[in-house]
């Protein structure tokens, strides 16, 4: 058992154009999801917070029921099963219908992977709220909407920042599944560089520091995002 | 006397139990209805029906004549038109004192930012918290927190202000500042219903006192009436026990 530093730097330099494409797809799909996934999960999350009323009418409360239904299935099945098996399972599937390539198909999967996780995390954040907020927008006359747009979302997205934060950090690295749908990722780049000198264990170690290189990037910016947010109303007050 | 609001029958249960029964009373313009009783008699949950926070299980509620439970009744603007002050302020955590007092009149008001801003200001000048216009609410005491929410509430120019308890939740020595504010706007003729354990309040500033217990108005009438002259044994009771307490 022997780590041949040299070497492996040997190898990033001589495939620096294959790993830093393979850098710019992992990024795309970090980002790309992190971003569908963070808004699928603002609708969904939205109708699991909603509360069902006894006064509420009965096709209100059908609809209600219903959306919950629907809501709690997908995120019981996309949090219940590996992204892996999803991958495979719904590029192939979906494949005649779409005529989708690996790198679209990839995206729509990460995407609706994160909003399972981001659906949950957000309609806590809407629980930790307090009821006293959207009280007291309804009783300037604010619709249900805009009580949620302009007062209840800014806050739970506020509260949950950390966690939805941290699904980019698990996306730049669960984006490595999808290599078996042939996405052309860190990941698959560093396989086709392995396969073809067989420096294994050189190419992996290149990988996983490029890997740790990402996060820890992502890591500080997300500290400093969520610096800036609890810092927000007090730098207004310097500037008036 | 223009009668603004009119509450008839209401009822209203949590659960099993029968939180109001059968209340009817009217706000006049220009009246300030003080609603006085002990803790859980009901008070805050009549506020809290009459701006439709909690549904009524039985009654109406007619805001000039028309039902507000009506089907195609508009009730968010009749909640613009009537306006409430919490025990908890409230205050929007994510906005400034400004932002506060801007948001309803723009997105209900549908008022343009400057005309806002000029009627934010014109408000929050009035409860003197200007000064404090660029600030959070967490950087606020209760106090001034209760006057922002009174000049957020009146930027809505309001036909009536409801006041849930607004000087429950306050130190003793912020007490005084919020009801000065209330005083000066029941001298300036804004119709007003306040919930309020505030006895020298409820005497010196109301044109009509409501005693609740247990669900019912067991007595209403003048201040003079209901403090000086209170017919009801139930009433002597909680005034007794009450000038106790502060004794």
């Amino acid at each position: 058992m022997s780590i041949d530093f040299a070497k492996a730097w040997e190898i990033f330099v001589e495939n620096i154009s294959l790993f830093s494409y393979g850098i710019q797809i992992t990024l795309l799909y970090a980002v790309v999801g992190t971003v569908c996934g963070f808004l699928i999960g603002l609708v969904v999350g939205g109708i699991r917070a909603i509360e069902i009323n006894d006064y509420d009418s009965s096709v209100s409360r059908l609809f209600k029921r219903l959306g919950k239904w629907i809501t709690s299935f997908y995120i019981w099945v996309f949090r219940g099963t590996p992204m892996m098996v999803q991958a495979m399972f719904l590029y192939y599937l979906l494949k005649p219908a779409f005529n989708w390539t690996p790198l679209v198909a990839g995206l729509f999967i990460i995407s609706i992977n994160t909003g399972a996780y981001m659906a949950e995390i957000i309609r806590a954040g809407i629980q930790s709220v307090d009821a006293g907020q959207s009280e007291a927008a309804k009783s300037l006359g604010m619709t249900t909407s805009q009580t949620l747009i302009s007062v209840i979302f800014p806050q739970a997205i506020k509260n949950t920042f950390p966690s939805i934060g941290n699904q980019l950090i698990v996306n730049i690295k669960d984006s490595s599944m999808l290599n078996v749908i042939s996405v052309t990722e860190l990941y698959f780049q560093t396989t086709s560089v392995a396969g073809s000198n067989m420096k294994y264990i050189e190419c992996f170690l290149v990988a996983a520091i490029i890997y740790l290189f990402l996060t820890t990037i992502s890591t500080f910016i997300l500290n400093y995002i969520e610096k800036r947010l609890n810092s927000e109303k007090q730098s207004k007050d310097f500037c008036s | 006397m223009d009668t603004i609001i009119q509450v008839q029958h209401l009822k209203k249960t949590f659960k099993q139990l029968e939180v109001l029964h059968d209340i009817n009373f009217d706000i006049h313009k220009g009246e300030v209805a003080t609603i006085i009783g002990s803790s859980g008699s009901g008070k805050s949950t009549l506020l809290r029906c009459i701006n439709l926070l909690e549904r009524l299980d039985d009654g109406h509620i007619l805001y000039h004549g028309q039902d507000i439970l009506e089907r195609h009744f508009d009730v968010n603007q009749y909640r613009s038109k009537v306006g409430m002050v919490f025990q908890g302020f409230n205050l929007f955590n994510n906005l400034t004192v400004l932002e506060n007092c801007m948001i309803g009149q723009i997105k209900v008001l549908k008022r343009n930012k400057e005309e806002a801003k000029q009627i934010a200001f014109k408000y929050l000048e009035k409860v003197g918290m200007s000064a404090f216009a660029n600030k959070s609410s967490a950087q606020l005491s209760g106090g001034q927190k209760q006057r922002v929410a009174i000049a957020r509430a009146l930027c809505m120019n309001p036909e009536v202000l409801l006041f849930d308890e607004p000087t429950s939740a306050l130190d003793p020595e912020m007490v005084g500042d919020v009801l000065n504010i209330m005083k000066e706007l029941a001298n300036e003729g804004l119709t007003m219903i306040v919930v309020t354990h505030e006895m020298e309040f409820a005497k010196d500033v109301s044109s009509r006192v409501i005693f609740m217990d247990q669900g019912v108005i067991a007595e209403e009438g003048t201040p003079e009436q209901i403090f000086e002259h209170p017919q009801e044994a139930r009433t002597q009771t909680f005034l007794k026990r009450y000038l106790k307490t502060k004794e």
